[in-house]
């Protein structure tokens, strides 16, 4: 993607001017967005970036440009460019020589996107448009969108790394609209993962048209979800939102380092409930949010972030490890080349206890059953996070008894994972975009049934 | 690879491949911005990038290709795609590329946010931080004070004769901080932005994002119920912006906005006028075209409570019959700046006014607790309880759910408050009759 020898040189050049370290990103992409909206194909694009980045860090401080444009004249300029901020002095420096991460792919691609026609891709969307439109006679509209890209990213840096991926993901979402009485719910499902269009043998594209569509077909005709605070049930899958908003993000060592987490300071404490046990692990096969090595170059890792209610680990990208006297453990993420790496997760999990999911209700005896999450977020700072049910029941003794829709849940990080008193057998995980100030990125979320004793459900009085 | 040449080269290779029209949209942006965090910089970004967008029409259909190289590959690729993607468009919906061009001078932006040295736009940020913390002893950690500043260039060309050009851009302050009484931790977020540097008072931003945390601290629960509520301006223009999608007639064709048969009805409270100027001067972009070509204008879409149209690209408009509305930018039809025109009450009349009920000062979960085909919301919340006519107390952990479209219609008083808010929202405080509230 660009000439060793000249990535040689603007390292080195870097290097002459007094930075510690030197860093390029390279980045080659493919995407393909094809949206079908009540059966037909509404709009298809194609689109092809390219670009690279540039990052400098000196003693705490980092500085980041990037371009187009891959000329020598450009990335000695910007050199300079970066250079002229840090305020460095020539310094007296060992030319590196750099030598090439033996990357080993873990993620096998059977049917390559970019070799399957568009045609085919159409098909799909098609099936999933039947699957859902023929749920139920509630359902007014469904618009099924289609994602996959190609990515190649090349990474060289001044300790002599050089290191190359190639990421492929494959997506599918069904958004599904039912009516009745002049009213309108949405169901929204879309599954993905590091594949190629195999993954439709896996996934068939009906179930997950039908599954938006089953979604919206309960809520058109639920009651409003009722208000304050109540014992939660989470189903599992998409459920690990709740671990991602109220912990994950305060794990990443973009907060941590700065002190402005509530897990700072916490490693070898206890801060979550004995039957609590999370993980964040770039390498599992095919995942959403997996890749062979992160953006700034260093593998994947399984992390084991909290071991029966204990700390054990942080999220840490290269910028904030020094910063934290840790090692970088292969979570430096980006969306793009426009973006600056920094701690994120990549499909991050609560492990499997001992009940089985029918247990967890009848054990409870008043409180909301959260089917189908939909997104959240968090400050870590202050650990409040949100996030959305798009499917809810209510609890009365033990059962199940009527839908309700959907309602935002609300807690504090710490409080909530502390209040979780029952943890399933059930584990899956589901997918989505993680937003951030390095972007937007794919990454699992995941977890079996759980229950939360007490959250603030955002719904309605009667 | 010039502009227009490249323009030229791609046309020619899409007649040969039978398109009937098409459009190269070239866009390049500039952007900068510096966070510091202890007085050391954080993050620094300091780049430019381009981006290319083929829209081809072929037997009334279009279909979209991007890149970010101006080559010849590229513009094979560009048509290739393009190509492919129209063999699979099946939708009867007709579009087309823009015949007429708009009237108004394109706007240009002659950013003055570059010519400030990188030295003094990194001490800005550094004084904000030191301002912050100078302000009260609570505050905790600054965990980001940034300055940083953007603009962009569009170049259109399109085979109906089109050839367009304009600039526009911003600068913005933010701060984003934690105040502490040892028990509590509390946020403080304010961010600012502007044409020009003396648009953006530093010391100001500061200041709020530091009062405001250290006022939130000691924060009270809230009792489930239903309240009065005054949402203040930038938390009235967020939750406006999580439901602009539904005022898109693509969205009210196609059965995804609850705003469906409601032109030329009243879905809001009288006192509630909303004008969609792409002219605003206080609000620093300003546009004559939109991204498809077409001509922007001002336009008051709630009159008095009354929807008085919806925001139209060329495919919805010839679907309904009208004229596009010059509100395509980036993917999506939308309000590129919006104002709500004050009423008479200032923010202390206006606490006076709800007696008894909660402000909100911010909310959570904006892209995933609202439903816009639905209108429904529940969202996180903070703010202060208000009890005759005073604010009395902090409160946080609470939601505030319902639909947006009865909270358009409950809106009893617009405030005189107005101010910048955020890149394209220009207004006051409003209070809101009743909310549904979840709190302890």
């Amino acid at each position: 993607m660009l000439e060793a020898s000249l990535v040689e040189k603007i390292i080195n050049y870097g290097l002459s001017k007094g930075a510690d370290f030197v860093e390029i990103f390279v980045e080659d992409r493919f995407d393909t967005r094809i949206t079908l909206i009540d059966g037909r194909i509404d709009s298809a694009s194609s689109e092809r970036d390219f670009g690279l980045g540039l990052r400098l860090f000196k003693e705490d401080q980092q500085v980041y440009a990037y371009t187009n444009d891959p000329s020598e004249k450009q990335l000695f300029a910007m050199v300079d460019r970066l250079i002229e901020v840090l305020e460095t002095q020539p310094a007296q420096f060992k030319p590196m020589n750099l030598t090439n991460l033996d990357v080993k792919n873990s993620h096998i691609i059977v049917l390559h996107p970019l070799e399957v026609s568009k045609m085919d891709k159409a098909k799909i969307m098609k099936l999933a448009y039947e699957g859902a439109k023929n749920y139920s006679n509630l359902i007014s509209q469904v618009v099924v969108r289609y994602w996959d890209y190609d990515q190649r990213v090349f990474i060289a840096n001044s300790e002599g790394t050089m290191a190359s991926d190639r990421r492929i993901k494959t997506r599918l979402m069904v958004t599904a609209v039912a009516s009745k009485d002049g009213e309108q719910e949405s169901g929204f499902y879309g599954p993905g993962a590091s594949m190629g269009l195999e993954f439709f043998n896996l996934h068939d594209p009906k179930d997950i048209g039908a599954e938006a569509a089953r979604i919206a077909d309960r809520m058109v005709r639920a009651e409003h979800a009722p208000a304050g605070k109540m014992p939660v049930v989470i189903a599992n899958e998409f459920g690990g939102v709740i671990f991602h908003e109220a912990c994950g993000h305060a794990l990443e060592a973009t907060s941590v380092a700065k002190g402005a987490s509530v897990f700072a300071n916490k490693l070898g404490q206890k801060v979550a409930a004995d039957c609590v046990t999370a993980v964040d692990d770039g390498t599992i096969p095919n995942a959403w949010g997996s890749s062979n090595i992160d953006d700034e170059g260093t593998p994947t890792q399984r992390n084991v972030l909290i071991e029966n209610g204990v700390l054990k680990n942080y999220l840490v990208d290269r910028f904030h490890a020094k910063k934290m006297n840790m090692k970088p453990n292969g979570c430096g993420r980006r969306e793009s080349y426009k973006f600056i790496p920094t701690s994120r997760m990549s499909n991050t999990f609560i492990m499997p206890g001992k009940y089985l999911p029918e247990e967890i209700i009848s054990a409870t005896d008043y409180g909301l059953y959260a089917k189908r999450m939909g997104g959240g977020s968090v400050h870590p700072a202050t650990g409040e996070f949100n996030f959305a049910v798009m499917e809810g029941y209510l609890i009365e003794k033990g059962r199940i008894t009527k839908p309700v829709r959907g309602a935002t849940l609300i807690g504090k990080g710490i409080e909530v994972i502390n209040n979780i008193d029952m943890v399933g057998n059930d584990l899956a995980r589901g997918q989505g975009m993680c937003g951030s100030i390095s972007g937007s990125v794919p990454a699992d979320v995941g977890q079996p049934t759980i229950r939360v004793k007490e959250l603030i459900v955002g719904g309605r009085k009667r | 690879m010039r502009e227009k040449q490249f323009a030229e080269t791609v046309f020619s290779l899409a007649k040969k491949k039978g398109f009937d029209d098409c459009e190269v949209l070239i866009s390049s942006q500039k952007e900068f911005e510096v966070v510091v965090s202890k007085g050391k910089i954080e993050n620094y970004t300091d780049a430019s990038s381009r981006k290319v967008t083929l829209k081809a029409v072929k037997n009334k259909k279009s279909c979209f290709a991007t890149t970010e190289i101006m080559d010849e590959t590229s513009a094979k690729f560009l048509v290739e795609s393009a190509y492919e993607n129209f063999m699979i468009t099946d939708t009867l919906d007709e579009d087309d590329v823009w015949h007429e061009p708009p009237e108004r001078e394109p706007f240009s932006y002659d950013d003055p946010f570059e010519r400030m040295s990188v030295r003094e736009k990194i001490e800005l940020a550094k004084r904000m931080e030191e301002k912050s913390l100078s302000y009260d002893k609570r505050i905790q950690n600054v965990i980001m004070s940034g300055y940083g500043h953007q603009n962009s260039e569009i170049l259109l060309f399109n085979t109906k004769g089109l050839e367009l050009e304009e600039s526009f851009g911003y600068g913005a302050a933010f701060v984003y901080l934690v105040a502490s009484d040892g028990k509590k931790p509390k946020r403080g977020f304010r961010s600012r932005y502007g044409s020009q540097p003396s648009e953006i008072d530093v010391d100001r931003v500061a200041e709020e994002a530091a009062s405001e945390a250290v006022s939130q601290l000691g924060a009270q629960n809230v009792k489930s119920g239903k309240y009065r509520i005054l949402l203040r301006r930038d938390v009235f223009a967020q939750l406006f912006f999580a439901f602009s999608s539904i005022f898109s007639a693509e969205a009210v064709q196609k059965g995804l906005s609850p705003l469906k048969g409601k032109l030329g009805q009243r879905i809001g409270a009288e006192v509630l006028n909303l004008v969609e100027d792409p002219f605003f001067e206080k609000l620093p972009l300003k546009r004559s075209f939109d991204n498809e070509g077409v001509a922007t204008s001002r336009k008051t879409f709630i009159d008095r409570g009354v929807l008085t149209t919806f925001f139209h690209s060329i495919k919805s408009a010839r679907k309904d019959n009208v004229m596009p509305t010059g509100n395509v930018f980036g993917q999506r039809c939308v309000p590129l700046n919006v104002v709500l025109p004050a009423g008479s009450l200032d923010y202390e009349g206006l606490v006076k006014h709800l007696n008894e009920g909660l402000i909100v000062i911010a909310l959570d979960g904006l892209h995933s607790g609202v439903r816009p085909v639905s209108g429904e919301f529940s969202l996180g919340a903070n703010g202060y309880r208000v009890a005759g006519g005073e604010i009395v107390e902090p409160v946080e952990q609470f939601t505030i759910s319902g639909n947006f479209l009865e909270l358009l219609q409950r809106i009893e008083m617009v405030g005189a408050d107005s101010d910048v808010v955020s890149v394209n929202w220009y207004g006051p405080s409003v209070i809101v009759s009743e909310l549904d509230v979840a709190g302890s």
